[in-house]
């Protein structure tokens, strides 16, 4: 009797089984990932308050440089010199100088904040704003030896606007962008508010890969409320309904009216609830329309402004409950972004004038919008389950390319809230010498803080359990801390 | 009838190879700049080769001047204010010394593309870094240590280890993606970010 197990395969048998093999291994191998995800969620203890979680992404590369400004004159002399006087910020004597805030904690340092700042300084005061420092993407915590002698594994394309965006809002930088590091946490708590008519993450600047989930898929809104159908209203919009619940035995077409009859009944959930908050003075502080920095220039309109006011209108209608016509959410992710930061060029109008120009512009926008925005948190009584944080490409370089500065690695950050542990700094301030410990080369810190820190110090406090931060942060176990405290 | 099989697999296999192999290439960023720099005369080129000339509207704030786009951001993601509008002029006319004959500063621009290309070919992506850390990557300081700079192409390397334009400034590299760059020269005044600037994409 022939041996079958010893028998010679034909080539056609051996392809056969092999493209087989191939394709299972591969099913085998995504079961297994949502096999644990969906273990990760089963045992994930579900809260009952409220919380959101507001990232705001400064797009093209803060240069964080100049939001957070040494202040001890031996600091500064280095600040001021490796800046340039193109680029540095005056501490006094002249127009616009850097605005002194005072940290509860000492580390050795003391700070100021951008002059086009002084609502950040006022919320840092009251300790409602935290600063972290040099935060950035991580494989591995890296010295500048390690960078230099390439010992470690750094994270893929430094420097590049498009990955270094990615990896911030994946928090895998070694991995291919699958998911964001919102949606997995939405992942997680999406079963606490199974009716909610809305998804857990809403998105006010379309779609970005942060809240991308395994399950949960982002909503997206605007700066006026839920995108509506163009020019399709009243007997038009009840006809289309009309013909979108006609019984039809072809299944595509009958997904296709489902999505779309949701869509256009969400969208006119949504602005009925948010309907109440549409003045601009329902705000006892109201949101900017137009913004000037207090250091001079030209009022322009404020796009960041106008996304923070629907997010604020947003959470108002999400912790309404539904008996008062509102979603009775318990957890919701909210991304906004405004871009303009990669400035090389005319990041200030010069020497003398560095105070001024499209940074302080930027920064003034930053600063009175989030300043309206914890000003709305607090008079829905909302402040300590509000908490809000920047993100951003990368820093940039301490110095000068003469008219900006170019692409960097670590940046400083900023979080907001009353349940920040605010009027605090965290993180490590970096030396600021070219060549120092802390620089590449040219004035590009190293970052002493992984973004895997940061953000799982936020999902603890947006109610991941301790046992699924792993599921969310796969990196975190190879960073000291990994929770930071400032919320 | 064994054979007949055999042949045919052999025939479906290398078609298959041939479509991947073609569907890799062809969708490179990279392999349609070389398509592009193929064709004559080159229209395509003409868009993505710029002086960045800003308008001559003195209308516009100052404050709001001239940040370098980033194309890397959501569409609807605006900056504060409105930027300038550029004027897209072909640099090809523009006169400056040559290392060599026929290498003018376009010339360069494009052997310098092309050598980006090359290695982001071989390595799946392009060099990162400063002008120093790309130069050094690009002239053997890789994992290969294959040399993608060549002197007949007009890439001359200054004291610094930096990759040079034809007057003699540091080339700057902005790296909008792992595969897209944008290649700045000073050009004749030799200050960057200056009108008489010259960019590649």
């Amino acid at each position: 009797m022939k041996d079958k197990s010893l028998s010679v395969l034909t080539r056609r048998q051996f392809i056969r089984q092999a493209a087989c093999a191939a394709l299972g291994t591969g099913a085998l191998t995504s079961a297994v990932r949502d096999l644990r995800f969906l273990n990760a969620a089963v045992a994930q203890s579900l809260p009952t308050d409220y919380k959101a979680l507001v990232c705001i992404f400064l797009a093209g590369g803060n240069d964080s440089n100049n939001l957070i400004v040494p202040t001890i004159p031996a600091e500064y002399a280095d600040y001021s010199t490796i800046r340039s006087d193109a680029l540095a910020l005056p501490l006094s004597g002249a127009p616009n100088v850097v605005l002194p805030i005072s940290p509860l904690n000492s580390d050795g340092h003391q700070y100021g904040l951008h002059p086009a700042c002084p609502q950040l300084a006022t919320l840092f005061q009251e300790a409602k704003l935290a600063v972290l420092f040099n935060t950035g993407t991580l494989v591995y915590p890296l010295t500048r030896a390690q960078y230099q002698s390439g010992a470690l594994a750094k994270p893929p394309q430094l420097f590049s606007h498009s990955d270094q965006s990615t990896q911030w809002q994946t928090s895998i930088p070694d991995r291919s962008p699958l998911t964001g590091w919102g949606g997995r946490c939405a992942d997680l708590l999406a079963a606490m508010q199974p009716d909610a008519p809305i998804s857990l993450c809403v998105t006010l600047t379309g779609a970005n890969t942060f809240e991308v989930g395994n399950t949960v898929s982002q909503y997206s809104v605007t700066s006026s409320g839920a995108i509506s159908l163009w020019g399709v209203s009243g007997p038009r919009l009840q006809s289309l309904t009309n013909i979108l619940a006609l019984p039809n035995p072809n299944l595509q077409i009958r997904a296709y009216s489902d999505v779309t009859e949701h869509a256009i009944q969400t969208g006119g959930q949504l602005n009925a609830a948010i309907a109440s908050t549409a003045a601009p003075s329902y705000w006892s502080v109201p949101f900017p329309a137009a913004v000037t920095s207090p250091t001079g220039g030209a009022p322009f309109n404020s796009y960041l402004a106008s996304q923070l006011q629907m997010v604020a209108r947003m959470i108002e209608a999400g912790h309404r409950d539904a008996a008062n016509g509102g979603f009775g959410m318990k957890r919701q992710i909210f991304f906004c972004g405004v871009g303009g930061y990669d400035l090389h060029s005319g990041q200030t109008l010069g020497p003398g004038q560095t105070g001024v120009g499209a940074h302080a512009n930027l920064l003034a926008e930053l600063s009175q919008g989030l300043f309206a925005f914890q000003r709305a948190m607090e008079q829905l009584g909302l402040s300590d389950n509000v908490t809000t944080f920047t993100a951003s490409d990368f820093g940039r370089t301490l110095s000068s390319n003469s008219d900006g500065s170019d692409h960097g690695w670590g940046s400083h950050h900023l979080i907001m809230g009353g349940a920040v542990n605010g009027q605090r700094t965290y993180g490590r301030f970096p030396t600021l010498a070219i060549n120092g410990p802390d620089d590449t080369d040219t004035g590009r810190w190293i970052p002493s803080t992984a973004i895997d820190q940061y953000f799982a110090t936020l999902a603890t406090w947006f109610g991941v359990d301790s046992g699924n931060l792993g599921t969310v942060f796969p990196n975190l176990g190879r960073f000291s801390t990994p929770n930071l405290g400032f919320v | 009838m064994r054979r007949g099989e055999t042949s045919r697999i052999i025939v479906l296999l290398i078609a298959g190879t041939g479509l991947v192999l073609w569907l890799v290439y062809a969708t490179r960023p990279e392999a349609q700049v070389h398509a592009l720099e193929t064709q004559s005369p080159k229209p395509a080129d003409v868009s993505n080769v710029s002086t960045n000339q800003p308008e001559t509207d003195n209308s516009i704030p100052e404050t709001e001047a001239a940040p370098v786009p980033n194309e890397t951001e959501p569409a609807d993601i605006v900056p504060a204010g409105p930027r300038p509008a550029v004027r897209r002029i072909p640099i090809e006319n523009v006169a400056g010394p040559e290392p060599l004959p026929g290498l003018t500063p376009a010339a360069v621009l494009h052997n310098m593309r092309s050598a980006i290309g090359d290695y982001s070919s071989r390595f799946g992506g392009n060099p990162f870094g400063n002008n120093r850390e790309i130069t050094a990557k690009l002239n053997g300081g890789n994992l290969k240590q294959i040399v993608f700079l060549k002197e007949d192409d007009g890439m001359r390397i200054n004291q610094r280890g930096e990759l040079i334009d034809n007057w003699g400034t540091p080339f700057f590299f902005h790296q909008i993606s792992g595969t897209e760059m944008e290649i700045r020269s000073a050009g004749p005044d030799r200050k960057m970010w200056t009108s008489d600037d010259l960019i590649l994409k």
